[in-house]
């Protein structure tokens, strides 16, 4: 399944109902509706965040194997940020220290399988897959 | 759909999917928050880091006055999230 969204926050609702209907579609598990959200919302949010003003839209492309479900975000429009890449989140901070800057694509390394990120032409690419159990 | 409510025991209920297009509106409540309180997940379906953000911002205000949210009826994969995070070394979860 392919869908194209606007680069702002008030396509997330957008957003979710395309990801809704493929995980019903596919009858996908809660958990796993779970990580796929919360993974597109991260990388989706981020790339607005960071280029609101970018040309084009955010593309995104589901599909489904008996085993997992495959996601590929493209933007077409982007300097390069590598996604899959380690970056510092100290999680061990106290309360005062902590900030929640880097954590959703912290979160999402956590949570997906095959985390993986390209740029050519200023088109960036994220892929990732999430097993079905 | 989200919905953030206070009780009348000045208590927190959440409701729905808290993401990053309704931080705004959870932090406009939770900023009525001046004392320890409890916050209900009993009924929230979902949060992003963008919501974790804007719990983490309260619990960093009340705590300068020596108060603290505790977090309760929290579902298994919000628990994740919050493990994930560490955010169960921050709040205190029941």
């Amino acid at each position: 399944m392919d869908r194209s969204f606007r680069r702002t926050f008030g396509q997330l609702q957008s957003v979710f109902e395309f990801t809704n209907e493929f995980t019903q579609i596919h009858a996908i598990s809660e958990r796993v509706r779970y990580v796929l959200d919360l993974a597109v919302e991260e990388l989706f949010t981020n790339m607005v965040k960071y280029n609101p003003s970018g040309k084009g839209d955010i593309h995104m492309h589901l599909s489904f194997d008996k085993k997992e479900v495959l996601v590929q975000i493209t933007d077409p429009d982007s300097d390069p940020f590598d996604v899959s890449k380690q970056r510092s989140v100290d999680l061990k901070r106290s309360l005062e220290e902590r900030k929640p800057g880097g954590l959703g694509i912290y979160l999402v390394q956590k949570l997906v399988e095959n985390l993986q990120y390209e740029h050519q032409n200023r088109t960036s690419i994220i892929s990732f897959r999430l097993p079905l159990e | 759909m989200f919905e953030i409510k206070i009780t009348d025991q000045g208590d927190v209920v959440l409701s729905g999917r808290l993401d990053a297009a309704q931080t705004d509106k959870a932090m406009e409540v939770l900023g009525r928050i001046n004392e320890s309180a409890k916050v209900d997940f009993k009924e929230l379906q979902y949060i992003s880091s963008a919501g974790l953000g804007v719990l983490l911002a309260t619990q960093k205000r009340l705590s300068q006055s020596g108060k603290r949210l505790k977090l309760i009826n929290m579902s298994k994969h919000i628990r994740d999230v919050f493990h994930f995070a560490r955010f169960d070394m921050i709040f205190e979860i029941e």
